[in-house]
């Protein structure tokens, strides 16, 4: 039985190429073609494939994300034009990262890995979508958006649209225009992660988006209370109170 | 000279000597200060400066006062006891007034090295604004360097790895492909910074940038143009459509799945060309901010070449985005 593959990329030629590359590999059965992030989720729920040909940049979810959200674990061969994800990917232990534009030497070379390791089995498999997705943690800069998935809902928040952001155990509850969503990541990524000009923590369960503070009022001695523009009203900590009032 | 001239009226109406007298007086003392203040001026120029704190200034110069007045002084009486050698009075007069003109040395003294701080000092301020003034060309030039606009590396990648595909698929479109690629990159590599280009040649290339594009996403690329042809032979920068071009298809065709269309329009008037560039964008996808140098670089090229900050706007609304770029006649 013939190995099952997905190739996803925005631009029609550089499917085409890779669909040329597999043409003479009857080992591989190309299962499906994917122009944007939404397109390559479904299909890889549906279809559940054993390699994923990805390009990083793609329109509504890029690649990175994708894999944020993803469950399963496809072997993942990357391909794109910019380098600067290539140490990052290799860090990562994906099968291969194809540089565009790419030889056909080249391209059977990663095939060739990517077969070995799928046949091998989960023996020797690692899990690249846990890497993934500490990578992203650690190595990442300020994040621009959040993606969420609830089911098969995906939903890309940018974060300035985000209101606050609660603690939930392993989770945190994101509130924001679009409605609350809920993502397994820690307060203290966000913390990191978000610009700091505009977000603040003001409570060991609580991030803020400082645009969205409508008042904030004396609870107790050492403790406040922030309303927020939604309506919200959040317990502000001492510490919290502290690096709020910079703001102010 | 003035000094010399007060010390004269001075002597010669109140100390009643006679003009000729008074006048060699005068002459004698301030000649030979004027002679030992002008080593005055090495002085400080080469070792007055290199002491860097206040007391050791003092110190330098207490013991400059003391050696120049004292020398002067000397000097000066030296050269009067001989010329006026047998006038008792003015002999007297002379050896009285050493307190006196011990003071008016230590005056003088002081007087000229703050004339002297002060014309180093403002020689320095010169030459240092003349060093930032040339920095600052220097600096400009090697902005203009980075802002002039270049094809951005993965832009060239994935051109040619449609172009790897064509040669696959359509030979000929393949040659063609890489034709209109070699002529964008020549176009872009050959221009100086702040090379001048007319209308016809920019609509040309930014033609060929556009086709590259509609290669790579197809039917996803619309462009629809309204060319005032009458403004053909305008004078633009070299290079200014193509980052306005390629904002446009970054805000379309890279963030949305559907058809994206980019409306290019150029009229001209009397003083300005206006290029208009308008594209939709998707409202559910959140795009991603770019980090906004391509339309800064235009902005600042802008600047650099014509002095002006308003040549260039962006109108953002829900569901598209507009530039409009106004290109006066001359710069």
């Amino acid at each position: 039985m013939p190995l099952k593959a997905l190739i996803i990329d925005d631009e029609p030629l550089a499917r085409e190429i890779v669909k040329r590359y597999l043409s003479i590999h009857p080992e591989i059965e190309v299962v499906g073609e994917c122009y944007d992030g939404f397109e390559a989720l479904k299909a890889i729920q549906q279809l559940n494939p054993d390699l994923i040909f990805l390009d990083i940049q793609m329109p509504k979810l890029e690649g990175f994300e994708l894999l944020e959200v993803l469950q399963q674990h496809p072997e993942i061969i990357f391909t794109t034009a910019y380098d600067q994800f290539a140490i990052r990917a290799f860090e990562m232990n994906a099968v291969d990262y194809l540089l565009k534009p790419f030889s056909k030497e080249r391209f059977d070379s990663a095939l060739l890995k990517a077969v070995k390791r799928i046949k091998q089995g989960s023996a020797e498999e690692t899990d690249i979508i846990g890497q993934l997705r500490q990578h992203i943690d650690t190595s990442q800069g300020l994040i621009e958006r959040v993606v969420t998935r609830l089911g098969s809902k995906i939903t890309v928040i940018p974060v300035d649209r985000i209101w606050y952001i609660e603690a939930q155990d392993d989770y945190v509850m994101i509130y924001s225009e679009s409605g609350n969503h809920l993502k397994e990541k820690t307060m203290k990524f966000f913390e990191e992660h978000l610009p700091s000009n505009t977000f603040v923590r003001i409570h060991r369960s609580y991030i803020i988006n400082i645009s969205q503070i409508a008042a904030v009022d004396q609870y107790t001695k050492d403790t406040h209370l922030v309303t927020l523009k939604c309506g919200a009203k959040l317990r502000v900590s001492e510490e919290g109170y502290k690096r709020l009032r910079t703001y102010l | 000279m003035a000094i010399s001239a007060i010390q004269f009226v001075l002597l010669y109406n109140t100390f009643t000597f006679s003009t000729w007298l008074s006048v060699t007086d005068s002459l004698v003392f301030n000649s030979v200060f004027a002679l030992l203040g002008s080593g005055l001026w090495f002085m400080v120029q080469y070792s007055g400066r290199q002491q860097k704190n206040l007391f050791g200034m003092l110190r330098y110069h207490l013991a400059g006062v003391t050696f120049v007045t004292l020398l002067w002084l000397g000097l000066s009486s030296l050269i009067m006891r001989t010329i006026a050698a047998s006038d008792s009075v003015y002999l007297e007069f002379l050896t009285k007034s050493v307190t006196f003109r011990i003071l008016a040395g230590v005056l003088l003294y002081f007087l000229q090295i703050t004339v002297f701080y002060l014309l180093i000092n403002i020689k320095e301020l010169k030459e240092r604004m003349e060093r930032e003034a040339s920095l600052t060309t220097m600096l400009r030039e090697a902005e203009l360097n980075k802002l002039r606009a270049q094809i951005k590396p993965h832009f060239l990648f994935n051109s040619l790895n449609s172009v790897s595909a064509l040669t696959l698929t359509d030979p000929m479109k393949a040659q063609e492909m890489v034709i209109k690629i070699s002529e964008l990159m020549r176009y872009s590599l050959s221009m100086g910074d702040e090379a001048m280009s007319t209308l016809k040649n920019e609509l040309y290339h930014a033609g060929l940038y556009l086709d590259i594009e509609k290669v790579r996403f197809s039917d996803r690329l619309l462009v629809k143009e309204d060319i005032n042809p009458e403004c053909e032979d305008w004078p633009v920068p070299a290079m200014i459509l193509q980052p306005l071009l390629e904002n446009a298809v970054k805000h379309g065709v890279y963030n949305m799945s559907g058809p994206s269309s980019i409306h290019l329009i150029v009229k001209c008037d009397q003083e300005y060309l206006n290029v208009f560039i308008d594209n939709n964008f998707d409202v559910d996808s959140s795009p991603r901010k770019g980090t906004g140098t391509g339309l800064q670089n235009v902005k600042s090229r802008l600047a650099a070449i014509y002095s002006r900050h308003d040549l260039l706007s962006i109108t953002k609304k829900e569901d598209s985005f507009a530039v409009l770029l106004k290109i006066p006649r001359k710069s």
